[in-house]
């Protein structure tokens, strides 16, 4: 499979993807403008959003279509050819590390801050679904279930999660399915990675998110899970409730609550879970090479982003770069060129949703004060359980800078259904005050350094 | 051989090409003895035959039982006192790659589509014979000719088909009158709008569709009633059953290799998954069928010919135009 079609098999809007290719972006000195897929452009931006409401939500059923792959390439899926599509993302090196691991924002910008290219454990790959219905789980999980066990079965190195969430992912799951592919083994792409560009001596720092979720087997390495990580707690889509009945009944349903699969395990969470089967290769390559192995612990993917917002202001200090602005960052809507050049300390959400607010907030409320606060918002297409309205979002970064906060990068009025979102964010950071020259990258005795001398205890977090 | 109160037994008649005969049969004053599993659908289809004008008998049979299929040809001159035809119909399938397909449903296919006919041409022969006339309709399909991946039971058992009828004609062409007087006749539809996809066993993960070009089953039904009253060796069944079949002649690997990329993207869908099913092998679909499917058989003939005689005029006019 050449390069071309591993990059048409993996999924643009994918956490792990735009991981990979805003830092292998990063390190050629460009940003990661339109998801480095697209322009970043207010105006084409601002046309895109400018349909009627109904157009738009049809936009995200349109764009979930466009990513998915056609069912009968789905046994040409090459979780190897993928591997080697990440590792082609990054130059020659050497570098003296890597990260490796769970998906999360923060981790992009340590790695960044690191000049440290990232593995990531799972990739997302989406195929066409035409046929189900988002609030049917289970003739979900048995629809797609075939397909789930055929890219197992070619991929003996990966776990595949068939991901179901009608709350978040709603317009997608219209004309898509998600398959995440969680590597057990590191292949030959990363082994090679590993062996030829990580520096003698060199560290990897293993990313390990340790949230899980009930899945449902439905063959050898084939999972279903449904929900995902958001703004409906893991219960709450088992067990349903008014709320649920009333986005069921506003999203124009049949019915009325979700039904979904009795569940026989708990499993590393689809999408940002840290599958251990890994480690254990991880760990022998490391042993093998002499390479330092530091494992970076986390309960939630977001857990991560005080330490690496705190971080980053200590490392700013140090290097003399004004520490005073905060850019909120939410989901891929992320740039390190941008934090790195404009001298941001950057704060990853996970989504739009109250859990990330509310970890927004608790950082805001124990943090050093910022002069200026600046929140960008990912538009996920509808209003699903728990999104925030953005009103709330200003009264919070309004309540806690100093001296000025601003939602930017986002079509007020068409959020979160603003088609344009992904092109919005780039420009609206470019266009923040002042700029850097990119400074030299910390190393990983630098983190030790900054862990030894804080103050706070990152309970949720464990450098190890 | 005369259609008018000719006896004519149909196997596979609850639905689709089968359902679609016994009308045609029945519309021309013959009498139909109907055998499917669905004995409700077989009331249906001779309250349908009895409406259009000929008299019907509904047996439910499963042919892969010869003591019912035996027992459906003795209840046929039990009521009409002869059978003129037997319609060897009853087909199933089953959808899947070839290491995924269940070895029980593999076998159920080749016994249902082959000892079927089997059952039938041996319940029905000694009867003609005794009678010194009769025509044994073996419904095969363009897929015997062209095979098609992931469907190999199917394939198989559609290339049997056509072998068992050349063989049984021959040895009746041996035998001599009045042997010689029974005719077997091989039939080969290309895709025919009926509700065979929807029920079909599939392990592919991707939904069935029907390949186009889609034909209606009145046209297979029509060539049937013909082939009775002036029998052939072998016919197809729409202009592209024929051409395949011509090209396969000429040029077969590179229609065996078209035929494959032909099913892989327009045979399953590319968009809708399918869960895992054994379909309709081992009990029959609930309803009471019909003789269409969802795939606009008529509907799409009817465009094609009309394209096609849009674009003969075009090219009519332009030559035309030219000479002078």
């Amino acid at each position: 499979m050449p390069r071309v079609r591993a990059a048409r098999f993996v999924t643009d809007f994918d956490s792990s993807v735009n991981m990979v290719r805003a830092l292998g972006r990063l390190f050629e000195g460009k940003d990661h403008s339109g998801l480095s897929m697209g322009p970043g452009s207010r105006r084409l931006a601002n046309l895109v959003s400018s349909p009627p409401r109904a157009l738009r939500r049809l936009g995200f059923v349109g764009m979930g279509a466009s990513q998915g792959i056609p069912l009968d390439r789905a046994r040409f899926i090459d979780a190897e050819e993928i591997a080697r599509w990440v590792t082609q993302q990054y130059g020659l090196g050497p570098f003296d590390t890597v990260v490796i691991g769970s998906c999360t924002g923060a981790g992009l910008h340590l790695a960044a801050a690191l000049g440290a290219p990232f593995l990531p454990q799972t990739t997302l790959v989406a195929v066409r679904d035409f046929a189900t219905h988002p609030d049917d789980a289970v003739g979900a999980m048995h629809a797609l279930a075939p397909t789930v066990r055929l890219i197992a079965r070619n991929n003996p190195e990966v776990s595949v999660y068939h991901m179901h969430d009608p709350a978040q992912d709603r317009p997608m799951l219209q004309a898509m399915a998600y398959m995440r592919l969680k590597r057990l083994r590191l292949g030959r792409a990363y082994e090679r990675f590993l062996e030829e560009r990580l520096a003698p001596g060199g560290t990897i720092i293993q990313l390990e998110c340790e949230r899980t979720w009930r899945t449902r087997a439905v063959g050898e390495r084939a999972h279903f899970q449904f929900g995902a990580l958001g703004g409906v707690a893991e219960e709450e889509y088992h067990d349903n409730g008014a709320r649920i009945a009333e986005y069921l009944e506003a999203e124009g349903s049949p019915r009325r609550k979700w039904e979904p699969p009795e569940p026989d395990a708990r499993r590393a969470e689809a999408e940002w879970g840290w599958d251990p089967a890994l480690g254990e290769d991880v760990e022998r390559l490391a042993r093998r090479y002499g390479y330092r192995l530091q494992r970076l612990v986390m309960e939630e993917p977001q857990d991560l982003s005080a330490l690496v917002a705190d971080f980053h202001r200590w490392w700013y200090r140090r290097i003399g770069v004004p520490s005073g602005r905060l850019l909120v960052e939410s989901y891929v809507q992320w740039d390190p060129y941008w934090v790195l050049r404009l001298g941001v300390v950057p704060f990853w959400l996970r989504f739009n949703m109250q859990p990330s607010y509310e970890d927004l907030q608790t950082y805001l409320n124990h943090a050093e004060p910022y002069d200026d606060i600046y929140l960008n918002l990912f538009s996920q297409g509808l209003w699903s359980p728990g999104v925030v309205p953005l009103e709330k979002w200003r009264e919070l970064i309004k309540s806690k800078a100093r001296e000025h906060a601003e939602i930017i990068g986002v079509d007020e009025k068409a959020y979160p259904l603003d088609t344009g979102s992904t092109m919005r964010y780039q420009p609206a950071f470019e266009a923040l005050p002042f700029r850097h020259p990119i400074p030299p990258p910390v190393t990983v005795d630098d983190i030790d350094v900054f862990l030894e001398n804080s103050r706070k205890d990152y309970a949720r977090v464990r450098w190890v | 051989m005369r259609v008018k109160d000719s006896i004519v037994v149909v196997t596979g008649a609850s639905s689709g090409i089968g359902r679609a005969t016994a009308l045609a049969f029945a519309g021309g004053r013959a009498a139909v003895v109907l055998a499917a599993r669905r004995e409700q659908a077989l009331d249906e289809v001779a309250r349908e035959c009895e409406a259009a004008g000929g008299q019907a008998l509904a047996v439910p049979t499963d042919v892969t039982d010869p003591k019912a299929v035996d027992e459906l040809a003795r209840r046929a001159v039990e009521r009409f006192g002869r059978i003129d035809v037997w319609v060897n119909n009853a087909a199933l399938t089953l959808f899947a790659p070839f290491l995924d397909a269940p070895l029980e449903d593999f076998r159920r296919v080749l016994d249902v589509n082959v000892m079927g006919y089997v059952h039938g041409a041996r319940a029905a022969l000694p009867q003609m014979k005794e009678q010194g006339a009769g025509a044994i309709v073996n419904v095969s399909s363009i897929a015997g000719v062209v095979p098609q991946p992931y469907t190999h039971a199917y394939c198989m058992s559609k290339a049997a088909i056509r072998a068992f009828s050349a063989s049984l004609r021959q040895e009746l062409m041996l035998e001599g009158s009045p042997s010689r007087n029974i005719k077997v006749v091989s039939v080969l539809p290309g895709t025919i709008d009926t509700p065979f996809f929807d029920y079909t066993a599939n392990y592919t993960g991707r939904e069935a569709k029907a390949m186009p070009p889609v034909y209606s089953p009145e046209r297979v039904a029509r060539t049937i009633v013909n082939l009775v009253r002036v029998p052939r060796r072998e016919v197809t069944v729409g202009p592209m059953a024929r051409n395949l079949a011509m090209q396969a002649k000429m040029t077969p690997g590179l229609v065996e290799k078209m035929m494959a990329l032909q099913v892989d993207k327009t045979h399953l869908s590319r968009t809708k998954p399918a869960p895992a099913t054994e379909g309709n092998l081992h009990e029959p679909a609930s309803g009471s069928g019909s003789v269409h499917g969802r795939w606009n058989g008529k509907r799409r003939t009817a465009i094609r010919r009309a394209m096609s005689g849009t674009a003969l005029a075009g090219v009519v006019t332009v030559v035309r135009r030219r000479r002078r």
